[in-house]
Formats: C-alpha cells, structure tokens, sequence
C-alpha cells in the first residue's frame, strides 16, 4: 500500500511525492490522514476481458 | 563574535516525530530549558552551594492560523490535550555545533484557533510546558 503525499511541508517529501507505509510509519499514519497530509493510493481494478 | 539576524528559525512539529514544518507562519519562537537548583549549603559554607536538579522548560510561539491541510490551525487541533514532538533550529542549514537542532516534546494544552479583531491576522499565542529533557543535536 503507497500513499501520495499532499502538502508540501511534510519533512522529508515533497508534494505529489508516493510513499510507502514503512517511509510513512514514524510519522504516524493515522495522524498524517487526519490532518490531510496524506491520501492512500487506490489501485484501479483491472478489468479482464471475460469481466466485461 | 557571530551575532544574527533572527529571520530563519526552523519550528517543526508532529505527534511521533517533528514532522510537519511550520517555520513560515511563526513570527516569534523563543525555546528556554532550566534546571531546578537544589541547595546542598551545610555548616561550614560560606556561601550557598547548588547542585543540578530536575529539567523543567518552556516553549513559547506566536503563529499564524492557517486553515489549509497539515498546516497551522489542523496540526496544533489534532494535537491538543495530549503530547507533540517538536524542533525548533536556528536556521534551515546542516545541523552542526553552531546550529545545533533543538528536540523535545510539549504538552498541548490549549490551542486558539479563532482569535482577533476585525481587520487583524488571526495570531495564535501558545506557551507549552516542555513534557520531556531538552536534546540538542550537533551532528
């Protein structure tokens, strides 16, 4: 799971940056969400032929 | 002598690191740890003899409220009532013995996230407790 990064005043990120849960983890995850400073990743769901 | 010109401090700030720099809405930040002195005077002293005792400390900021994602007001409401971890350094340059990076945590105890008059910035005054010794990095 990766989230992007969506302020610029995260130290040690940049925005628009993707990180990881273990790059994002000292910082506390729940708490980087809560203040909006991260969105997970969503991986779009790949739709196979015999799907559609 | 090397005196400053105080422009840029660097204030940080976080809930299991300082994580969330908020250096350019601080307009004064002022860091100061003390030791409590215990008196260890006996007969025959000729004057009062102290040793070092507890670390107590205090940091003091006014801030600017700003109500955008991981910024001023968002972070410091997040945090209220319980303890954040925070540095403060002199300048954003490498920390070195002559800019030596300032870590410690406070406890939140109260947050202004409305305040002022009409016509004024909205400026939040905090006075923290620090809640743990001061650790200063040289390296």
């Amino acid at each position: 799971m990766s989230y992007t990064i969506l302020v610029a005043n995260l130290d040690g990120f940049k925005e628009g940056d993707t990180a990881t849960v273990k790059e994002l983890e000292p910082h506390g995850i729940e708490w980087l969400l809560s203040v909006g400073a991260i969105q997970s990743t969503t991986t779009p769901k790949t739709i196979k032929k015999d799907e559609e | 002598m090397a005196v400053y010109f105080n422009q840029g401090v660097v204030f940080k700030i976080g809930t299991a690191t300082p994580s969330v720099t908020l250096s350019d809405h601080v307009s004064s930040a002022t860091l100061t740890w003390k030791y409590d002195s215990l008196e260890v005077t006996s007969m025959g002293d000729l004057a009062h003899k102290y040793v070092q005792g507890l670390q107590s400390g205090q940091l003091d900021l006014e801030i600017f409220n700003d109500l955008a994602a991981t910024n001023v007001t968002a972070t410091f409401n997040s945090v209220v009532g319980a303890t954040a971890f925070c540095s403060l350094q002199q300048t954003s340059a490498a920390t070195s013995a002559t800019n030596p990076l300032y870590s410690f945590t406070i406890f939140v105890d109260q947050v202004t996230p409305i305040v002022g008059a009409v016509g004024e910035m909205s400026t939040a005054s905090y006075s923290y407790q620090l809640n743990s010794v001061v650790t200063k990095t040289e390296v």
